[in-house]
C-alpha cells in the first residue's frame, strides 16, 4: 500500500469492511444459484464468474494490488496469463483439433 | 549483521526485500495450483468422454459454504490486524490476529470433520477420480492453511517483543504473512464452487 497516513489507513479500514460485505454477499449469491439448479452452461458460467469477481476483489483490495508497484503487477499479470494458457492448452489438447487440419 | 531493506525500499526495485520475495513466491504458487486446476479440467473432461471412468463425488456444500465464510472473515481480520499495527494500536492488532488464528483453526476443524466423515464411510482418494483430485487439492490447501497459521501465530505470540524493537518492521512482516493468507483465501474461492457446487455437472454440451 503506497500511502500510509493515519487518515488513509482509517479510510482503508472502511474499504476493507465494505469489500468483505460484497464478497460475503457474492458467496450467498453463488449458493442461491446452486440451489435453483441453473441449466448448462449457465451453472458453470455464473459459478466461475462470481469466483473470478471475488478473487479480483481480494487481489485488488486485500492484497493492495491497486496502487501497487508496476514491477509486482506486471510479474503477477504474466504469471496469470501463463496459468490461464496452461488451462487452455489442457482443454485444447482434449478436443484435439490438429487431426482436423490434415 | 543487519539485514538490509526490511523497512526502507531498495533504490533499484522501489520495494523492501520481503515484499518482492513474497510476490515471487506467490507467483510460483499460482503456477502450482494452476497446474492442479488444469489436472482437474483434464480429469473432468476425460470422465465425460469415457463412461467407464468413475467420477463420483458428493460433498456437503453447507459445510463448504461455512468454511468459505470463515476464510473470507479471516482475510478481513488479518488485514485489519495490519491496519491497527500501522495505527500503532498494538492491543487491537493482537485481537484481530487472535481472531484470524481462531478462524484458521475453525476452518481446519470443519475440514477435518469432512475428511473424517468421508473416511468413516469408506471414501478415500482411491475411491474415484473425483475424490483423488479433491483430496489432493483440498489437502494441499489445508497444508497452506496450517503453514499460514504457524506464521501468523508466531507474529501473535512474539509480536510484543518485535513491536518494541521496530513496529514498522513488524507491520511489514505482518503484511507479508497477510499476503500469503489472502492467497490461501483466493485459492479456496475457486476450490469451493468447483468441488462443492459444480463438479457433478457436465463440463461439455455433448455430455449434458
Amino acid at each position: 500500500m503506497a500511502g500510509h497516513s493515519v487518515e488513509e489507513i482509517h479510510a482503508a479500514k472502511k474499504k476493507f469492511l465494505i469489500v468483505f460485505a460484497i464478497i460475503a454477499a457474492l458467496t450467498v449469491i453463488t449458493m442461491l444459484a446452486h440451489v435453483v439448479h441453473l441449466p448448462y452452461p449457465w451453472n458453470w458460467v455464473v459459478g466461475l464468474a462470481i469466483a473470478v469477481v471475488k478473487a479480483a476483489l481480494v487481489a485488488a483490495v486485500f492484497m493492495h494490488m491497486v496502487g501497487e508497484k508496476a514491477l509486482i503487477n506486471r510479474t503477477m499479470l504474466f504469471t496469470v496469463i501463463f496459468c490461464i494458457g496452461l488451462m487452455l492448452l489442457t482443454v485444447l489438447s482434449f478436443f484435439d483439433h490438429i487431426p482436423k487440419l490434415f | 549483521m543487519e539485514i538490509p531493506y526490511t523497512v526502507s525500499a531498495r533504490p533499484d526495485t522501489g520495494l523492501w526485500n520481503a515484499k518482492i520475495g513474497i510476490w515471487l513466491f506467490l507467483a510460483s504458487e499460482v503456477m502450482l495450483f494452476g497446474g492442479l486446476f488444469s489436472a482437474f479440467i483434464f480429469l473432468k473432461l476425460g470422465a465425460v468422454a469415457d463412461p467407464s471412468i468413475k467420477w463420483g463425488g458428493d460433498l456437503n456444500w453447507q459445510l463448504g459454504f461455512v468454511n468459505t465464510m470463515v476464510l473470507i472473515g479471516s482475510s478481513v481480520t488479518v488485514i485489519m490486524a495490519w491496519a491497527e499495527l500501522k495505527l500503532r494500536n498494538f492491543k487491537k492488532f493482537q485481537m484481530y490476529m487472535a481472531l484470524t488464528i481462531g478462524a484458521s483453526f475453525l476452518f481446519l476443524i470443519i475440514k477435518g470433520f469432512e475428511y473424517y466423515a468421508k473416511f468413516t464411510h469408506g471414501i478415500f482418494p482411491k475411491t474415484s477420480t473425483f475424490y483423488s483430485i479433491y483430496f489432493t487439492m483440498t489437502g494441499l490447501h489445508a497444508l497452506h492453511v496450517i503453514g499460514g497459521a504457524i506464521v501468523l501465530g508466531y507474529f501473535w505470540l512474539a509480536g510484543r517483543e518485535l513491536y518494541k524493537r521496530n513496529p514498522e518492521h513488524l507491520a511489514n512482516r505482518v503484511e507479508v504473512g497477510g499476503l500469503f493468507w489472502h492467497f490461501v483465501d483466493l485459492v479456496w474461492i475457486f476450490l469451493f464452487p468447483i468441488f462443492y457446487l459444480l463438479s457433478s455437472y457436465p463440463l461439455t454440451p455433448a455430455a449434458h
